[in-house]
Parts: structure tokens; sequence; C-alpha cells
């Protein structure tokens, strides 16, 4: 993706340069090296127009249509005018390169116009993508090198100072503060939620936490260009979201944050070393328990993981086979899921004889359970062979 | 469809003997991915050596500004389509860039690492995936 936005760049720059002379031979260098004269020697003037042409597109978004034409009437600059006359006039389908093409703009004298042009089709690419003011300016003053970001997040910080902080408080009954504040510690987890959900998600799953707990937050993750464009998601989505909707945002994101626990997890386990995890020894335990796991029907497996404590699964889900693993973390309930996940972690390994001993108290809660739901109907037991033989082979280990 | 421009193309080319010192290149930005992975993007950004790796430094810059991938694409893109460099300093700084938006989708560091061996060509991406399995780390 990235090679085919750099080519879709790079024939914008062709177009431009062979407008400059109507002759593409008498272009000669390529753009990237024609524009460094006027990235370094201009790059004040072409800085003020992108900042100004952010600033429009700021009134066209707090102000309305009505505001933004008439600032845009009062604009002297030809190149942007047009682009302010594009965003006026036109829908976001609009052949951007057409229009450029037939009024005349992708001609340019010289190479200072010459990045003016590509600086402000960027910026109105960008601003028809219904993107905000601020990564428009990111966009456009990239034209001008890293060494202009600087300048573009002090016009953010300035010009979005109000938006540092949240005026409003939305807070949903739910889990998401607590989840958040566990994550905290180390944000490595959460951050990875927060770019995979993408900033629409994230921003809504987080409009329904506290203040306190979301200013905590963008301190440990975020920039203050990030905080600002946070503070914006979620004041968008409070606008438009309703409580529900603002509710299963929060849901999807505790998945995908238990999800990425999950995996982690998975990860670490065929990371480290053997001889280091302390993993049981015992290839015939590990096999009976996950086979035992399997066989049991799944409402009986259900009430008996509701029963045990987080530990005693912990130790046993180091224990067994992958597809037992997924059979367990399937039937526990979220909630009991994630106690278990932090057993786990809060976890140092296991040794043959600590599984034996959950093995069989897990055992003989299956037992129990079956025991108690069939002592009024039935002389024996309605246990098949196959998990008669699982529950004798580990309640007989010594 | 792939859309492809031959000056890119040209500005991408470099010497064979060039191109064998990227693994070493991928690997140090490896580390990198494992240590955000780890402990994330802003307790890891004050250790990046940003003189070595501009790119993804300010990649990592764009990811804490809360921008999308496609924010983010676009800004890099632009960063690279500027940049004065050609040819086996272009490359690295597009492999930077690739990183950065890898980490930006939320990848693992296994899967950014496979996004960004094929940039070193087919025999040093065979040799690059051996040696990161012997290692553990693909």
């Amino acid at each position: 993706m990235l090679m085919q936005r750099l080519a879709r760049l790079q024939s914008l720059f062709d177009l431009i340069q062979k407008s400059e002379s109507g002759n593409p031979s008498e272009a000669g260098e390529p753009f990237y090296k024609t524009v460094l004269e006027a990235r370094t020697g201009e790059a004040d003037q072409l800085m003020v127009i992108a900042k100004d042409f952010a600033e429009y597109i700021a009134i066209l978004r707090e102000k309305g249509k009505e505001a933004f034409e008439k600032a845009v009437s009062d604009e002297k600059r030809r190149k942007l005018k047009f682009c302010l006359r594009i965003l006026l006039e036109s829908q976001p389908s609009v052949n951007l390169q057409q229009s450029f093409l037939s009024g005349g703009m992708l001609t340019a004298r010289s190479s200072r116009e010459a990045l003016e042009t590509a600086m402000l089709y960027q910026g109105t690419a960008s601003a028809l993508k219904n993107s905000h003011p601020a990564v428009i300016l990111k966009v456009m003053s990239a034209f001008l090198g890293m060494e202009a970001a600087v300048q573009a997040d002090a016009w953010i910080a300035d010009h979005y100072k109000h938006h540092s902080s949240l005026a409003e408080e939305l807070i949903l009954p739910g889990d998401m503060p607590d989840v958040i504040l566990t994550n905290l510690e180390n944000t490595a987890r959460l951050e990875r939620t927060i770019r995979l959900a993408g900033p629409q998600l994230a921003g809504t799953a987080l409009s329904g936490c506290p203040r306190d707990i979301i200013s905590e937050l963008e301190s440990k993750i975020f920039s203050t260009s990030g905080a600002i464009l946070l503070n914006h998601d979620i004041e968008v989505a409070r606008a438009e979201y309703s409580s529900d909707e603002i509710a299963d945002a929060q849901n999807a994101f505790m998945e995908l944050l238990e999800t990425m626990k999950i995996s982690d997890m998975e990860t670490a386990t065929g990371l480290i070393e053997p001889e280091k995890q302390k993993m049981p020894q015992d290839p015939l335990l590990v096999a009976d328990l996950s086979n035992l796991i399997m066989e049991t029907e799944e409402k009986l497996l259900k009430d008996i993981l509701i029963r045990l404590s987080p530990q005693v699964i912990a130790v046993i889900v180091q224990g067994i086979e992958p597809m037992a693993h997924d059979r367990i973390f399937s039937t526990l309930p979220t909630a009991k899921a994630r106690r278990v996940l932090d057993a786990l972690e809060a976890s140092t390994g296991i040794d043959t004889l600590t599984l034996t001993r959950n093995a069989q108290i897990f055992a003989q809660q299956i037992l129990s359970e079956i025991s108690q739901q069939h002592k009024m109907t039935a002389k024996q037991l309605p246990i098949t062979g196959r998990l008669r033989q699982l529950l004798s082979a580990i309640l007989s280990r010594e | 469809m792939i859309y492809w421009n031959r000056d890119l193309a040209a500005r991408l080319k470099c010497p064979e003997k060039e191109k064998q010192q990227l693994p070493i290149f991928i690997k140090k930005l490896m580390v990198y991915v494992e240590k955000i992975h780890e402990i994330g993007v802003p307790a890891t950004i004050p250790n990046v050596e940003r003189p070595l790796f501009p790119y993804f430094y300010q990649g990592l810059s764009l990811i804490m500004d809360n921008l999308s991938t496609e924010a983010i694409e676009e800004i890099m893109a632009v960063y690279l389509s500027v940049s004065q460099e050609s040819g086996f300093q272009f490359l690295k700084q597009c492999i930077e860039t690739e990183v950065v938006l890898s980490l930006a989708s939320g990848d693992t560091p296994e899967f950014t690492f496979r996004k960004i061996v094929p940039y070193a060509g087919i025999d040093q991406a065979d040799w690059l995936i051996q040696s990161a399995a012997n290692m553990g780390t693909a």
C-alpha cells in the first residue's frame, strides 16, 4: 500500500512538473530534487499557506458553510482560493486531479509554486475525506520536511487548546474504566488495542469513561496533538451516538483487549524456553487432563469452571493441550476469563505435582456435579466409559 | 490493481552489495519493534536512535498523535516523496515507514517482520526468515 501511495504521489508530481514548461524533457531533475530549494528557502511562506488552509477548514467544521463561504470570498491567493472553492462546491467524490487540470492549477512556473501546488492538492484531498484540520496541517507541512512538524504541532496545540481536556463528563456503568486503569501500569497492550480499534472506535469506547481516566490515559499514551484528537473523537461520539451504542463500542473494545491478552500469553508461552517454564513433564497427565476437558459435556464443564477458583483453572490451563485450552476459554464467562488470565500472569509456572493435585480437584468436581444432578434419578452415575477411564486415571495418581 | 511508477522504481533501485546490509538494518529495527510490543511506544521512543532511524522516529511520533493508519501513511508518503535520498538510503526510509505502518495497524512483531522482509529481496528474505526462526522470532 505504501508503494502504491508513493507511486500515485510521484505521478502527481510528474503532472505538475510537466505543466511547468509543457515539455517533459525540460523538467530534467526529479520532483524531490527540484523542490529542495523551495523547501528550505521558502518554507516559512509555504507554512503560512498550510496553516491558513487548516484555519479555513476549522472554520468550515466549527462555524459552518456560511461562515466558510464568507471567509473564502475575502481570500486573494489564487491557488488557495481555488482549492477552498472545490471544498465549498464539490462533493467528496469529486475527481480532484481532473478539477486541478481543467482549472489550470497544475501549472507551476517555479519550484516554489510546484511545491505549493502539491501541498494544496494533498491538503484538499485530505479535507475531502473529512479529516480533522490538525491532520490536514500535518499532511501539508510534511511537504516542508520533518523539521516543519514542530511548527505544525505548535499551531495545533495553540488552536485547539480548549480541546486539550474535556469539559463535559459522561459515565456509563460497566467495566471499561477498571479495565483501562488496570492496563495503565504497562500501556503496551492498551496502546495496541487502541491502534487496532482505530481512533473512531477507541474514541467512542472511551467517551463513556470518567474524565480523570481519560486524562490519565492521554498523559501516558498520547502527545498533545494526540490528546486533542482523542478529545475531538470523544466529543463527536457523545454528540452522535446513544448510550447503548457507546456501551456496544466499549464491549467491542474490551473484547479486543481480551483477545490481545490471550494472544500475548500464547506468544509468551511459545517463546519461553522449556527449562524455564517449569512445565509439567508428564505427557500422560497432560493428555488425560486435556481429553477430560474435551470429553466433558458443555453445561457440566461451564458449571464446574464457574465454581472453581481462578487460581485452580490457571494451573489447569498451564498443563493442557491448546485445543483444551481454547475450550476452557470459550466456555468461561468473560469476567471469569479475565480473572483466570490475571492468575495466569501472576503464576510463576507449575510442576507435575501441582498440576496433579489441581487436576484431581477438577475431576472430583466433575464426579460431584454429576452425582448431584442424578442422585434422585439413577442408581449408577451416567458416565461414558471414556470419561470414567479418564477420571479414574487422574484420581488414582499419587 | 498494482499502481506503479517508473521514476519511483528507479529511485528504489540499489546495488546488490548495498542490499546485503539490509538484514542487519531490519534486525536492528525489529529490536525496537519487540520493545514496543513489550513496553509500548511512549516508553520506547526516547531510546530510538533518531539519526539512524529518522523516519521510524517520526512515524512513532505520529502514532502518539493518535492518527489513523491511513493518515500516518498519507503523511509518511509525503515525507518520503520530498526526501532527498535515493537508492539504498531511500530503501531504508521506506522500510522504516513500513514498520511504522505495521505498528500503527496493531500488528504483532512476527507480522511486522513478515511485512518488511520482502524489501530485502527473495534470497535475503529467505535467509532472514530462517535465521529469525532459529532465534525464535518468526
